[in-house]
Protein backbone atom coordinates (compact mmCIF):
# COMPACT_ATOMS: atom_id res chain seq x y z
CA UNK A 1 0.00 0.00 0.00
CA UNK A 2 1.45 3.61 -1.01
CA UNK A 3 2.32 5.73 2.29
CA UNK A 4 -0.24 7.81 0.77
CA UNK A 5 -3.39 5.97 1.22
CA UNK A 6 -1.75 4.73 5.16
CA UNK A 7 -3.57 6.11 7.75
CA UNK A 8 -1.39 5.54 10.78
CA UNK A 9 1.94 5.79 8.68
CA UNK A 10 0.21 9.92 8.17
CA UNK A 11 -0.15 9.74 11.68
CA UNK A 12 3.24 8.55 12.23
CA UNK A 13 4.54 11.11 10.12
CA UNK A 14 2.85 14.41 11.70
CA UNK A 15 3.26 13.32 15.39
CA UNK A 16 7.26 13.07 14.50
CA UNK A 17 6.86 16.50 12.63
CA UNK A 18 5.11 18.15 15.85
CA UNK A 19 7.47 16.37 18.62
CA UNK A 20 10.36 17.35 16.63
CA UNK A 21 9.80 21.18 15.57
CA UNK A 22 7.86 21.29 18.55
CA UNK A 23 4.52 22.42 17.43
CA UNK A 24 1.78 23.35 19.85
CA UNK A 25 -0.93 21.77 17.37
CA UNK A 26 -2.93 18.71 17.41
CA UNK A 27 -2.25 15.63 14.57
CA UNK A 28 -6.03 17.18 12.88
CA UNK A 29 -4.36 20.13 12.39
CA UNK A 30 -2.17 19.50 9.74
CA UNK A 31 -3.82 18.45 6.15
CA UNK A 32 -2.73 15.48 4.06
CA UNK A 33 -1.80 17.52 1.28
CA UNK A 34 -0.94 21.09 2.69
CA UNK A 35 2.84 22.36 1.96
CA UNK A 36 4.36 22.05 4.90
CA UNK A 37 7.04 24.50 4.21
CA UNK A 38 4.91 27.07 2.04
CA UNK A 39 4.58 30.70 3.65
CA UNK A 40 0.77 30.04 2.84
CA UNK A 41 0.78 27.33 5.06
CA UNK A 42 -0.47 27.96 8.88
CA UNK A 43 2.62 25.38 10.37
CA UNK A 44 4.99 28.44 10.10
CA UNK A 45 7.64 26.06 9.53
CA UNK A 46 11.41 27.07 7.56
CA UNK A 47 14.54 25.65 6.35
CA UNK A 48 15.79 25.06 9.77
CA UNK A 49 12.48 22.63 11.04
CA UNK A 50 13.17 21.48 7.10
CA UNK A 51 16.50 20.23 8.98
CA UNK A 52 15.24 19.34 12.37
CA UNK A 53 12.98 17.00 10.46
CA UNK A 54 15.50 15.20 7.87
CA UNK A 55 17.55 14.20 11.32
CA UNK A 56 14.51 13.01 12.53
CA UNK A 57 13.85 11.01 9.95
CA UNK A 58 17.27 10.12 9.83
CA UNK A 59 17.02 8.52 13.75
CA UNK A 60 13.74 7.09 13.82
CA UNK A 61 13.38 5.49 10.12
CA UNK A 62 17.49 5.30 9.64
CA UNK A 63 16.85 7.39 5.82
CA UNK A 64 19.21 9.86 5.19
CA UNK A 65 18.36 12.16 2.95
CA UNK A 66 21.58 13.48 1.68
CA UNK A 67 20.21 15.70 -1.50
CA UNK A 68 18.66 18.94 -0.67
CA UNK A 69 16.26 19.14 -4.04
CA UNK A 70 15.55 15.32 -2.70
CA UNK A 71 14.64 16.69 0.59
CA UNK A 72 12.24 19.39 -0.65
CA UNK A 73 10.18 17.04 -2.68
CA UNK A 74 9.85 14.59 0.52
CA UNK A 75 8.91 16.75 2.87
CA UNK A 76 6.47 18.78 0.32
CA UNK A 77 3.85 17.67 2.19
CA UNK A 78 2.66 14.65 4.93
CA UNK A 79 1.42 12.60 1.46
CA UNK A 80 5.10 13.28 -0.10
CA UNK A 81 6.33 12.07 2.70
CA UNK A 82 4.60 9.21 3.44
CA UNK A 83 5.43 7.51 0.19
CA UNK A 84 8.71 8.32 0.48
CA UNK A 85 8.54 6.19 3.41
CA UNK A 86 6.68 3.57 1.73
CA UNK A 87 6.41 3.62 -2.19
CA UNK A 88 4.28 0.49 -2.19
CA UNK B 1 25.16 53.80 34.41
CA UNK B 2 21.55 54.61 36.33
CA UNK B 3 19.05 51.15 37.37
CA UNK B 4 15.62 52.18 35.69
CA UNK B 5 14.47 48.34 36.55
CA UNK B 6 15.06 45.03 37.81
CA UNK B 7 14.14 41.65 37.80
CA UNK B 8 14.50 38.72 39.97
CA UNK B 9 13.45 35.91 38.28
CA UNK B 10 14.61 32.77 40.50
CA UNK B 11 13.26 29.37 40.14
CA UNK B 12 14.30 25.56 41.84
CA UNK B 13 15.62 23.90 38.65
CA UNK B 14 12.58 23.08 36.80
CA UNK B 15 13.53 20.83 33.36
CA UNK B 16 9.88 20.82 32.18
CA UNK B 17 10.42 24.19 29.78
CA UNK B 18 6.86 25.01 29.90
CA UNK B 19 7.05 26.70 32.93
CA UNK B 20 9.17 29.35 31.42
CA UNK B 21 7.12 30.21 28.51
CA UNK B 22 4.35 30.60 31.03
CA UNK B 23 6.29 32.89 32.58
CA UNK B 24 7.08 34.98 29.42
CA UNK B 25 3.78 34.45 28.69
CA UNK B 26 2.21 36.86 31.26
CA UNK B 27 4.42 39.52 29.52
CA UNK B 28 4.12 39.01 25.47
CA UNK B 29 2.15 36.89 23.42
CA UNK B 30 5.78 36.06 21.34
CA UNK B 31 6.12 32.73 20.73
CA UNK B 32 9.61 30.65 20.90
CA UNK B 33 9.30 27.25 19.93
CA UNK B 34 12.60 26.45 18.98
CA UNK B 35 14.12 28.12 21.94
CA UNK B 36 15.49 26.17 24.95
CA UNK B 37 15.50 26.46 28.71
CA UNK B 38 18.39 28.64 28.71
CA UNK B 39 17.01 30.91 26.39
CA UNK B 40 13.76 30.82 27.53
CA UNK B 41 15.08 31.47 31.43
CA UNK B 42 16.62 34.52 29.99
CA UNK B 43 13.63 35.82 28.22
CA UNK B 44 11.86 35.38 31.25
CA UNK B 45 13.95 37.60 33.12
CA UNK B 46 14.32 40.34 30.97
CA UNK B 47 10.56 40.18 30.23
CA UNK B 48 10.22 40.94 33.72
CA UNK B 49 12.55 43.81 33.42
CA UNK B 50 11.59 45.21 30.84
CA UNK B 51 7.67 45.18 31.94
CA UNK B 52 6.37 48.98 32.21
CA UNK B 53 9.06 50.25 30.72
CA UNK B 54 9.30 51.80 27.20
CA UNK B 55 12.40 49.85 25.37
CA UNK B 56 14.48 51.94 23.04
CA UNK B 57 15.09 50.34 19.58
CA UNK B 58 19.01 50.88 20.23
CA UNK B 59 18.66 48.83 23.64
CA UNK B 60 21.78 46.98 23.66
CA UNK B 61 21.65 43.67 25.61
CA UNK B 62 24.51 42.07 27.70
CA UNK B 63 24.33 38.76 28.63
CA UNK B 64 26.47 37.74 31.63
CA UNK B 65 26.65 33.97 32.39
CA UNK B 66 29.11 31.42 33.62
CA UNK B 67 27.70 28.42 32.10
CA UNK B 68 25.75 29.43 29.10
CA UNK B 69 23.90 26.88 27.19
CA UNK B 70 25.09 23.92 29.16
CA UNK B 71 21.88 21.59 29.09
CA UNK B 72 21.68 21.91 25.68
CA UNK B 73 25.67 21.78 25.26
CA UNK B 74 25.39 18.49 26.82
CA UNK B 75 22.58 16.95 24.62
CA UNK B 76 25.34 17.92 21.74
CA UNK B 77 27.89 16.41 23.02
CA UNK B 78 25.82 12.86 23.63
CA UNK B 79 24.13 12.97 20.66
CA UNK B 80 27.79 13.27 18.87
CA UNK B 81 29.81 11.06 20.51
CA UNK B 82 27.65 8.48 22.61
CA UNK B 83 24.95 8.42 20.46
CA UNK B 84 27.51 9.30 17.04
CA UNK B 85 23.89 10.83 15.58
CA UNK B 86 23.75 13.97 13.88
CA UNK B 87 23.11 16.30 16.45
CA UNK B 88 19.25 18.18 16.40
CA UNK B 89 19.54 21.31 14.41
CA UNK B 90 17.92 22.99 17.60
CA UNK B 91 20.01 21.44 19.74
CA UNK B 92 22.93 22.67 18.40
CA UNK B 93 21.46 26.51 17.02
CA UNK B 94 21.08 26.90 20.81
CA UNK B 95 24.68 25.91 21.65
CA UNK B 96 25.62 28.96 20.26
CA UNK B 97 26.77 31.32 23.13
CA UNK B 98 24.95 34.32 21.71
CA UNK B 99 21.80 32.49 20.86
CA UNK B 100 19.96 33.44 24.07
CA UNK B 101 20.86 37.24 23.75
CA UNK B 102 19.75 37.01 20.41
CA UNK B 103 15.98 35.81 20.83
CA UNK B 104 16.24 38.75 24.39
CA UNK B 105 17.22 41.28 21.20
CA UNK B 106 14.75 39.68 18.93
CA UNK B 107 11.74 39.62 20.94
CA UNK B 108 11.89 43.15 21.88
CA UNK B 109 13.16 44.23 18.23
CA UNK B 110 15.90 45.91 19.04
CA UNK B 111 19.20 46.60 17.61
CA UNK B 112 21.58 47.85 19.80
CA UNK B 113 24.87 45.74 20.66
CA UNK B 114 24.48 42.41 21.43
CA UNK B 115 26.97 40.77 23.58
CA UNK B 116 27.09 37.50 25.53
CA UNK B 117 30.04 37.58 28.07
CA UNK B 118 31.63 35.40 30.49
CA UNK B 119 34.55 36.09 32.84
CA UNK B 120 35.60 33.43 35.37
CA UNK B 121 33.15 33.93 38.86
CA UNK B 122 32.92 37.34 37.74
CA UNK B 123 31.12 37.46 34.86
CA UNK B 124 28.51 40.07 36.15
CA UNK B 125 30.81 42.25 37.18
CA UNK B 126 33.41 42.59 33.98
CA UNK B 127 30.13 42.99 32.20
CA UNK B 128 29.41 46.02 34.26
CA UNK B 129 33.04 47.15 33.31
CA UNK B 130 32.48 46.44 29.58
CA UNK B 131 29.51 48.28 30.00
CA UNK B 132 30.54 51.61 31.89
CA UNK B 133 33.38 51.55 28.97
CA UNK B 134 30.79 51.33 26.49
CA UNK B 135 28.29 53.85 28.32
CA UNK B 136 31.73 56.10 28.55
CA UNK B 137 32.40 55.67 24.86
CA UNK B 138 29.01 57.44 23.83
CA UNK B 139 27.75 53.72 22.13
CA UNK B 140 25.53 52.59 24.29
CA UNK B 141 23.20 54.75 25.92
CA UNK B 142 20.27 51.92 27.07
CA UNK B 143 20.94 48.01 27.96
CA UNK B 144 19.22 45.54 29.25
CA UNK B 145 21.72 43.43 31.70
CA UNK B 146 21.36 40.35 33.13
CA UNK B 147 22.93 37.39 34.75
CA UNK B 148 21.71 34.11 33.44
CA UNK B 149 22.60 30.86 34.93
CA UNK B 150 20.83 26.69 34.69
CA UNK B 151 21.10 25.07 37.64
CA UNK B 152 22.95 22.41 36.65
CA UNK B 153 25.16 21.44 40.10
CA UNK B 154 24.98 17.90 41.05
CA UNK B 155 26.66 17.59 44.60
CA UNK B 156 30.01 16.08 43.10
CA UNK B 157 30.48 19.00 41.08
CA UNK B 158 29.62 21.89 43.45
CA UNK B 159 31.65 20.83 46.34
CA UNK B 160 34.84 19.97 43.64
CA UNK B 161 34.27 23.41 41.85
CA UNK B 162 33.74 25.25 45.32
CA UNK B 163 35.06 23.05 48.00
CA UNK B 164 32.01 23.62 50.05
CA UNK B 165 29.26 21.67 51.41
CA UNK B 166 26.53 21.12 48.65
CA UNK B 167 23.72 20.83 51.79
CA UNK B 168 24.50 24.12 52.45
CA UNK B 169 23.08 25.94 49.59
CA UNK B 170 20.19 25.62 48.12
CA UNK B 171 21.03 25.57 44.52
CA UNK B 172 18.11 27.36 42.14
CA UNK B 173 18.38 28.61 38.68
CA UNK B 174 18.38 32.10 37.52
CA UNK B 175 17.67 35.78 35.35
CA UNK B 176 17.91 38.63 37.00
CA UNK B 177 18.53 42.02 34.87
CA UNK B 178 18.56 45.98 35.08
CA UNK B 179 17.53 47.64 32.70
CA UNK B 180 20.56 50.42 32.25
CA UNK B 181 20.33 54.26 31.30
CA UNK B 182 22.83 56.42 30.77
CA UNK B 183 19.65 58.97 31.57
CA UNK B 184 19.06 59.18 34.74
CA UNK B 185 15.68 61.18 34.56
CA UNK B 186 12.94 58.33 36.56
CA UNK B 187 16.10 56.44 38.01
CA UNK B 188 15.56 53.77 40.69
CA UNK B 189 18.98 54.29 41.36
CA UNK B 190 22.69 53.89 40.19
CA UNK B 191 25.52 51.94 39.86
CA UNK B 192 28.09 54.17 41.64
CA UNK B 193 31.60 52.46 41.62
CA UNK B 194 32.76 49.06 39.23
CA UNK B 195 36.49 48.48 40.73
CA UNK B 196 38.47 45.72 40.21
CA UNK B 197 42.14 45.14 42.51
CA UNK B 198 44.28 42.10 42.58
CA UNK B 199 44.29 41.18 46.09
CA UNK B 200 42.09 41.59 49.41
CA UNK B 201 44.57 44.46 50.80
CA UNK B 202 43.67 47.26 48.03
CA UNK B 203 39.99 45.88 47.82
CA UNK B 204 40.13 46.78 51.97
CA UNK B 205 42.01 50.10 51.31
CA UNK B 206 39.25 51.17 48.73
CA UNK B 207 36.48 50.32 50.84
CA UNK B 208 38.23 52.43 53.64
CA UNK B 209 38.44 55.57 51.83
CA UNK B 210 35.12 55.37 50.50
CA UNK B 211 32.08 57.74 52.13
CA UNK B 212 28.33 56.75 51.53
CA UNK B 213 25.36 58.88 51.32
CA UNK B 214 22.96 56.34 52.69
CA UNK B 215 23.09 53.43 55.02
CA UNK B 216 25.90 50.52 53.77
CA UNK B 217 24.25 47.67 52.75
CA UNK B 218 27.10 44.73 52.17
CA UNK B 219 27.02 41.39 50.34
CA UNK B 220 29.43 39.01 49.03
CA UNK B 221 29.90 36.45 46.72
CA UNK B 222 30.59 32.63 47.22
CA UNK B 223 33.94 33.12 47.62
CA UNK B 224 34.64 35.40 49.91
CA UNK B 225 35.22 33.29 53.04
CA UNK B 226 33.62 34.28 56.41
CA UNK B 227 37.66 36.03 57.79
CA UNK B 228 37.23 38.27 54.65
CA UNK B 229 33.69 39.03 55.50
CA UNK B 230 34.85 39.61 58.83
CA UNK B 231 37.54 41.34 57.91
CA UNK B 232 35.48 43.65 55.09
CA UNK B 233 32.79 44.28 58.02
CA UNK B 234 35.24 45.66 60.48
CA UNK B 235 36.93 48.08 57.77
CA UNK B 236 33.85 50.09 57.24
CA UNK B 237 30.41 50.95 59.04
CA UNK B 238 27.54 48.97 57.56
CA UNK B 239 24.33 48.55 58.67
CA UNK B 240 23.43 45.25 57.41
CA UNK B 241 24.87 42.39 55.63
CA UNK B 242 22.65 41.39 52.87
CA UNK B 243 23.30 37.08 52.55
CA UNK B 244 21.22 36.81 49.20
CA UNK B 245 23.20 33.54 48.40
CA UNK B 246 21.08 31.97 51.93
CA UNK B 247 17.99 34.04 51.60
CA UNK B 248 17.40 33.41 47.31
CA UNK B 249 19.66 30.38 46.69
CA UNK B 250 22.52 29.96 44.81
CA UNK B 251 23.32 29.97 41.03
CA UNK B 252 26.90 30.99 39.34
CA UNK B 253 25.28 34.56 38.37
CA UNK B 254 23.90 34.81 41.91
CA UNK B 255 25.47 38.60 41.81
CA UNK B 256 22.63 39.87 39.44
CA UNK B 257 20.43 38.56 42.23
CA UNK B 258 22.09 40.10 45.15
CA UNK B 259 22.43 43.32 43.02
CA UNK B 260 18.05 43.23 42.00
CA UNK B 261 17.38 41.61 45.76
CA UNK B 262 18.99 44.90 47.25
CA UNK B 263 16.76 46.53 45.05
CA UNK B 264 13.71 44.26 45.96
CA UNK B 265 14.46 44.40 49.80
CA UNK B 266 16.14 47.75 50.90
CA UNK B 267 14.96 51.45 50.81
CA UNK B 268 17.46 54.80 50.41
CA UNK B 269 20.41 52.33 50.82
CA UNK B 270 23.73 51.88 49.27
CA UNK B 271 25.06 48.27 48.52
CA UNK B 272 28.41 47.37 48.43
CA UNK B 273 29.04 43.73 46.67
CA UNK B 274 32.61 42.40 46.76
CA UNK B 275 33.24 38.97 45.04
CA UNK B 276 36.19 37.18 43.73
CA UNK B 277 37.45 34.53 41.58
CA UNK B 278 39.70 31.42 41.92
CA UNK B 279 42.82 33.76 41.03
CA UNK B 280 42.15 36.31 43.89
CA UNK B 281 41.28 39.00 42.07
CA UNK B 282 38.74 40.93 43.88
CA UNK B 283 35.43 42.81 42.19
CA UNK B 284 33.43 45.65 43.62
CA UNK B 285 30.23 46.80 42.57
CA UNK B 286 28.46 50.05 44.37
CA UNK B 287 24.89 50.58 43.83
CA UNK B 288 22.53 53.45 45.60
CA UNK B 289 18.80 53.20 45.91
CA UNK B 290 17.22 56.26 45.51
Amino acid sequence: MKGSLDQKLKNEIKALIIESCELDIELSQIDDDCPLFSPKSDLGLDSIDALQISIAIQNTYGIAIRDSKQMRRVVKSVNTFADFLQPE
Amino acid sequence: MYIHNYSMFVSPPVDDISFYKQEINRYTNLKFRRANKFVLLSLAGAWQCAHGRAIQPDTAVYLTTENGNLGDTETVLDQIYHKREFPMPYNFINTMSNTASFYVAQSFDIVGRNLTFSSKQLSFERGLELLRSDMGAGVVKDALFGGVDEGSFSKSQFEAKYERSFYDYHMIEGSCWLLIKAENTGALGEITAVESFGSLRPTMDWLKRQRFARPLILSFGLLIDDGQKKSFGKAVPHEAQFDYIHSCGYFDSATACGVSGFFDRYEKACLVHINKDFRGQFMVVAVEKY
